[in-house]
């Protein structure tokens, strides 16, 4: 029998705040970027379970921008993250400390 | 038989997700990622929605991993040197309100559960999001292809600097 | 009269007296310096154009003309109206004469005594000013003009007093003179709002309805009777006068005899409605003014100071003129004020003019024999002299024994009991400084070198002795005389006039008596160079004498301790404390304290700022799901 739709609304939501806890919990900013990743598969998940439930495609045309966008955003968050390692030689989000009082 | 099939899937999803960011070394994490796109995929492919499951394997595994992998191999991020503390000050922060966001979501979920939804029952092909892509949302496909050229751009610029002199290594 | 002078020649009359010592003022003030020694003449003019003027406006008024120039609203409040004008009545006219007769004669005398002072136009131009606020008090028809050339005339005797900037003295003296005379403007201006409340206006018409039908005469009269005595240095008032001889002695005559003395007069002849309405202020007024009669004369009698001496019986005098006012007398009283400012104002002079001749000694008690040296000043003071003690046939005795007689005619055996004491006792402290000054043998050095003096000088008490003796011919006879003719319309007759038990030749007599007694006695204990009878002992009555009967300590101790506590409070705790610490200080560490806490805030982490992020989702999230 097919499988309610709630259950993959709560497995994105689950994702997407593992994803949250991740990004507020480790330091090491490859790790931080990897679980943008993670909360934005929950996310991505989610919108297709709606196309899904409602049976248009809407849903699935907006996960494809986001797919696009997310990639762009890991890439230059990539590029970031070694420019700041050419100066400081670690990738400790901590370090990251300048903009302050 | 879809149930059980789903409930494997859902499993193994969440323990990636858990794993990607619960490791210490960033290889395990990264690997966690392979694990969870794959898996995002598989669970796309079910919900009718074939095109974005070639597109997730895709991004998701080949394009972000591969970048998190060059990554993590030019800094010399080897293991066994990282037995990095949790963020001081945000541990408990961050778990609460892990907690509390999850209790949100649920409450929604779990007390006004959806159920299966139309009948009708669309796939997701190529042939059909093109349909609908190159129409109704021209304009927002352009917008994303400048978005990616400003990345591009940014990736260039940012990657492209000298690289600092440093004393010993 | 053959002068045939018309509203309109008293019109230009009453201007001028106003304005033309104002103008000379404004002259000395903005080029006195370039006036420099010269600074004399434009005073003199514009004392002379008064002087002219006041005759022109005394002659109008004996013809019997009135002049009311009504004006100029000034204040309209609702039910409240002030009106400003001028008026001249017999009254008017006659303190207009006496005034600007004294002010010209000053004048002209301290172009001597001040010769070759630093600030000689400064001078002039203040004494100007003053005589203009006289006018302008004389000749105001309400009372808020009175009571603003009230506060100028005290303005001007502080300054008068504070003359010598440098001297620190002087300018403390200012200083205490400072505070009387504003408590003496706070009480007019307390009276004048209660007026105003009670009948919708000042002026003087706004008196003459019904008094007695008002409800609150008593207050009105007694706070107008308070703010005069206070200026006069009446008892208890009376502690800021020994100090304010630091002024120069022609500015004593406008401090004391003018300002001090027949301002406060003529304001009280003013108020006569009022006081005959409340038997309680005139009982008051009666009191206070005969206590203060005996109390100076004591301590002139003790007072070592020739121009000390002078304040004294000049507040006594005064005190004794406030008596007659307050017993009804109002003619005998101003008739006793003219007297009194013309006198006074020649003692003054003399004073000055012996202080310029023999510079080194102001104590009565270092000087003796200067009648040898300096005769005119000898036979002027001299008359001064005799005014004072009242002998016969000069204007002194005339007016003395018209207060006198008026005492016994009101029945206040007392009072009259106490005015012989103290016409005994001022007869006796006027000859006891002749005989101390100008008579007998040199007492010190000094003494013996005694200058020239200018001519002005000489001059200017000429002019006051001759008016001293002839002005007692207008108070001839008594009761019927030329100045009752002339100021009863105005002031109403004395009800009470010859209900005394003796005749008035009997009254005459007791009054002379009174003023040869104590020329005898002075003769007695002063005039054959004895030693100073008072100064061997050092009883307690000197002690209380001499410290002025310990006013002043009083006032110290009930008044300014505890308000220099109270500032000192104010100070040490609510400026320091509260408003220092609490507020100012405080506030800003509040603020400093709120911005380093959310300062804190920006640690530049990265992380920090997306837990802030999340945060707000979440509190978002609650608001929409809950």
């Amino acid at each position: 029998m097919a499988v309610p739709i709630s259950y993959y609304l709560i497995l994105g939501a689950l994702l997407f705040v593992v994803g949250v806890v991740g990004v507020l919990l480790r330091r090491n900013m490859l790790v931080v970027l990897g679980a943008f990743e993670v909360a934005f598969t929950g996310v991505h998940l989610s919108w297709v379970a709606f196309a899904h439930y409602h049976g248009q495609l809407d849903g699935q045309v907006v996960v494809l921008f986001s797919l696009v966008v997310s990639v762009a955003q890991i890439g230059v968050g990539l590029a970031l993250v070694l420019a700041f390692y050419r100066h400081v030689r670690c990738v400790d989000i901590e370090a990251a400390d300048k903009l302050r009082w | 038989m879809e149930l059980v099939l789903f409930f494997l899937i859902a499993v193994l999803t969440a323990a990636a997700a858990v794993g990607a960011i619960a490791f210490r070394n960033p290889l395990y994490c990264a690997f966690s990622l392979l694990t969870l796109g794959a898996c995002s995929a598989l669970l796309f492919v079910h919900l009718q929605a074939p095109f974005l499951g070639v597109a997730q394997m895709l991004v998701s595994t080949g394009v972000v991993l591969v970048l998190l992998l060059s990554a993590i191999s030019v800094m010399n991020l080897r293991t066994g040197k990282y037995a990095e503390p949790l963020r001081r000050g945000t541990r408990s922060a961050a778990l609460l309100l892990g907690l509390v966001l999850l209790a949100h979501l649920a409450w929604r979920l779990v007390f006004y559960p959806v159920g299966i939804g139309a009948e009708q029952k669309i796939t997701g092909s190529a042939v059909a999001l093109g349909q609908i892509v190159f129409t109704r949302f021209a304009l927002p496909l352009e917008i994303t292809a400048l978005v990616l050229l400003a990345a591009v751009v940014a990736l260039l610029v940012l990657a492209g600097q000298e690289p600092v002199q440093v004393e010993g290594e | 009269m053959v002068v045939g002078i018309q509203l309109e020649h008293m019109q230009v009359g009453a201007v001028a007296v106003l304005v033309a010592p104002l103008l000379s003022a404004l002259v000395n003030v903005i080029w006195g310096r370039h006036l420099g020694n010269k600074a004399h003449i434009p005073a003199l003019v514009g004392m002379t154009v008064a002087w002219a003027a006041s005759i022109v406006l005394l002659i109008g008024s004996i013809e019997g003309h009135v002049l009311n120039m009504r004006g100029y609203t000034w204040l309209a409040l609702g039910n409240w109206t002030i009106d400003l004008g001028l008026q001249v009545d017999a009254l008017t006219a006659a303190t207009l004469v006496t005034c600007t007769i004294i002010g010209l004669a000053t004048q002209v005398c301290a172009i001597g005594q001040l010769r070759g002072e630093a600030a000689y136009a400064r001078y002039f131009a203040l004494v100007d000013f003053a005589a203009a606020a006289a006018a302008a008090l004389v000749l105001a028809d309400n009372f808020a003009t009175v009571l603003v050339a009230w506060t100028a005339l005290g303005l001007c005797s502080c300054l008068l007093i504070g003359f010598r900037r440098d001297d620190e003295t002087a300018v403390a003296a200012a200083g205490k003179t400072a505070v009387f005379e504003l408590v003496s403007t706070a009480l007019f201006a307390l009276g004048l709002w209660v007026l105003l409340a009670e009948r919708g206006g000042v002026s003087f018409a706004a008196l003459e309805a019904d008094s007695s039908r008002m409800a609150h005469v008593a207050p009105i009269a007694l706070l107008l009777c308070g703010a005069v005595a206070c200026r006069s240095a009446q008892f208890p008032w009376h502690i800021w006068i020994a100090d304010a001889t630091a002024a120069p002695a022609p500015a004593s005559v406008w401090i004391h005899a003018l300002s001090g003395g027949l301002a406060g007069v003529y304001i009280l002849a003013r108020t006569q409605p009022l006081l005959a309405a409340s038997p309680l202020a005139s009982q008051v007024l009666a009191g206070v003014g005969t206590a203060t009669a005996l109390l100076a004369i004591f301590l002139a009698l003790v007072a070592a100071d020739l121009r000390r001496v002078l304040t004294y019986v000049a507040a006594s005098q005064f005190g004794f003129v406030f008596a007659a006012l307050g017993l009804g007398a109002y003619v005998a009283g101003v008739f006793h004020g003219f007297v009194l400012a013309f006198a006074l104002a020649l003692l003054f002079l003399a004073s000055g003019a012996i202080g310029r001749a023999a510079p080194q000694i102001e104590d009565v008690w270092k000087m003796g024999g200067l009648g040898k040296h300096i005769p005119a000043v000898f036979w002027t003071f001299m008359s001064g002299a005799l005014v004072l003690a009242g002998a016969l046939p000069v204007s002194g005795f005339w007016s003395r024994n018209d207060v006198l007689t008026a005492a016994l005619d009101a029945g206040d055996l007392a009072v009259w009991i106490a005015g012989c004491t103290a016409s005994l006792a001022t007869s006796l402290c006027a000859f006891r400084l002749v005989f101390l000054v100008f008579w007998g043998e040199p007492r010190s050095d000094a003494a013996t070198r005694v200058g020239k003096l200018p001519a002005s000088m000489y001059a200017a008490l000429a002019i006051l002795a001759f008016v001293c003796i002839a002005l007692g011919g207008v108070g001839y006879p008594p009761g019927g005389g030329f100045i009752n003719r002339f100021l009863e319309p105005v002031l109403g007759v004395f009800a009470q006039a010859g209900k005394g038990g003796l005749p008035h030749t009997a009254l005459m007599a007791v009054t002379t008596s009174t003023a040869i007694l104590g020329a005898v006695l002075a003769w007695a204990l002063y005039g054959r160079s004895a030693p100073d009878p008072a100064r061997d002992r050092s009883g307690s009555l000197l002690q209380v004498l001499t410290a002025e009967y310990y006013v002043e300590t009083v006032y110290k101790h009930l008044l300014v301790r505890p308000l220099q506590a109270f500032a000192r409070f104010l100070w040490d705790f609510v400026d320091t404390v509260v408003l220092d610490l609490l507020l100012v200080n405080g506030s800003a560490l509040c603020t400093r304290g709120v911005g380093w806490m959310l300062g804190r805030l920006h640690n530049g982490q990265v992380g920090t700022y997306v837990l802030v992020a999340v945060v707000g989702v979440v509190v978002a999230l609650s608001y929409l799901v809950f």
